[in-house]
């Protein structure tokens, strides 16, 4: 079978329009008022081993990516149920950034059109990008990448003159708790949710592991999210706990230099279109691998349209409101997240290298 | 709303479902369009106004009740 390769830059660009993907709009770390800084920096800390285990879970199988691994490690019929679990997150996912895209377009820019609209233009592009391949999509990451941090770059000098250096004080003024339960809801969304990259993409054997483009794709995301909540923080202060459904677009849509540059929320909305794009083609992938890995099919391009018109569905559904949405993603979601992005890929790391470990001593003993 | 959902299936069958029909293995053809066939039921009791369960609200049940929220 033909391997389609990406290069490390594309891959960096991959995983930080994925990571800023939809947490710049939703909003990371909702439970913290003030200190949500504290809480991404913590999270932080905690992502960067998890996705180091990821890495070196890829790099002791060459060539293979997690589902192969699944299936290796945990044999037939137990990996064929994680493959399914897994399958069905990346489905799940999908559909939820799915879902908030839809909520964003229907709440904020066009409250009139149906929200299927939004939801099927977006699903029918990604699923084109998916059928195309990995090469397309890390080509398209590694071109957009600049223009978004060039958005990015010029929407943070103009907010200059609103903010408030004093909107951050005071520090840890409720205690720890709420930060601790921020730092766990940004750990699990969006840092970790990149254990979908292990899907998608194998070690090429005899070549490096990708440490370098994979963890700091993460940093940059993760730098890029704490310029953006600082500078929400300094814009709105503690009113932003009234606000809780999109922020940054409340905080840009402030900005008011003279009389011509108004209405600057648009380039919040050019931000979320481009990295939801990223995010719901890699978990349309994950998901399609996954089913090709379960059905046992060449090639995973024939079930990508069945796949992705099903994550439309269930993102027009999966929801009554947008309530339910912001509830489902700060309070469940971290708990129905942990076992794909932490429990699952420690035990499959373990098993792994004990394995490995005793194939090594079998290989020894014949030969002394 | 219903026609137009039949008038989407008939293109996709047309675009992603003969293609894989004339080079893709027999399984691929069998997985995709069950798949398929599915998602076709689903839409047309969308289309109709049908109120399907969504998955969310288990999901949070079963999800308190593991580590006991």
């Amino acid at each position: 079978m033909n391997q389609e390769r990406i290069t490390n830059h594309q891959l960096f660009s991959m995983v930080v329009l994925f990571v800023i993907g939809s947490s710049l709009i939703v909003g990371v770390a909702a439970q913290v008022e003030i200190d949500k800084w504290i809480a991404i920096l913590i999270a932080l800390a905690a992502a960067v081993p998890t996705l180091m285990v990821y890495i070196k879970l890829l790099s002791l199988f060459p060539g293979k990516n997690l589902f192969d691994i699944l299936f290796l490690v945990f044999g037939k019929w137990v990996g064929r149920l994680f493959v399914l679990l897994y399958t069905w997150y990346a489905f799940h996912l999908g559909a939820m950034v799915l879902r908030n895209f839809g909520e964003f377009v229907n709440m904020m820019a066009m409250p009139e059109t149906p929200m299927i609209m939004p939801i099927l233009l977006m699903g029918v592009s990604c699923i084109w990008i998916v059928k195309e391949g990995i090469e397309v999509l890390g080509r398209s990451a590694f071109f957009l990448l600049p223009i978004i941090v060039a958005i990015i770059f010029i929407v943070q000098l103009l907010c200059i003159p609103q903010l408030n250096l004093q909107f951050l004080t005071p520090i840890l003024a409720d205690g720890w708790e709420p930060v601790l339960e921020g730092a766990f809801s940004t750990f699990s969304f969006p840092f970790a949710e990149t254990v979908l990259f292990t899907a998608v993409l194998c070690c090429p054997a005899n070549k490096k592991a990708p440490y370098k483009p994979f963890l700091g794709g993460l940093i940059a995301g993760a730098f890029i999210i704490l310029t953006v909540t600082f500078r929400n923080l300094m814009v709105m202060g503690a009113t932003l706990k009234q606000s809780p459904y999109f922020p940054s677009y409340i905080a840009v849509g402030r900005i008011r230099i003279g009389d011509f540059l108004q209405r600057m929320e648009i380039t919040v909305s050019i931000v979320f279109v481009v990295g939801a794009f990223i995010k719901i083609s890699i978990c349309l992938l994950a998901a399609s691998t996954g089913v090709k890995k379960l059905a046992g099919l060449n090639h995973f391009r024939s079930v990508v349209m069945p796949i992705g018109i099903l994550m439309i569905l269930l993102a027009n559904g999966i929801y009554k409101n947008t309530i339910e949405m912001v509830k489902w993603a700060f309070d469940i979601y971290s708990y129905y997240a942990l076992p794909f992005q932490l429990f699952i890929p420690f035990v499959l790391l373990g098993i792994a290298l004990i394995s490995k470990h005793k194939e090594k001593k079998a290989n020894e003993q014949p030969s002394s | 709303m219903f026609a137009l959902v039949l008038l989407g299936y008939a293109f996709i069958v047309l675009i992603d479902t003969i293609p894989v029909y004339k080079d893709g293995t027999r399984r691929e053809f069998w997985v995709s369009t069950s798949l398929l066939a599915v998602s076709l039921i689903v839409a047309v009791l969308f289309s109709l106004g049908v109120d399907l369960p969504s998955p969310a609200d288990p999901l949070r049940q079963l999800i308190t009740k593991i580590y006991g929220l």
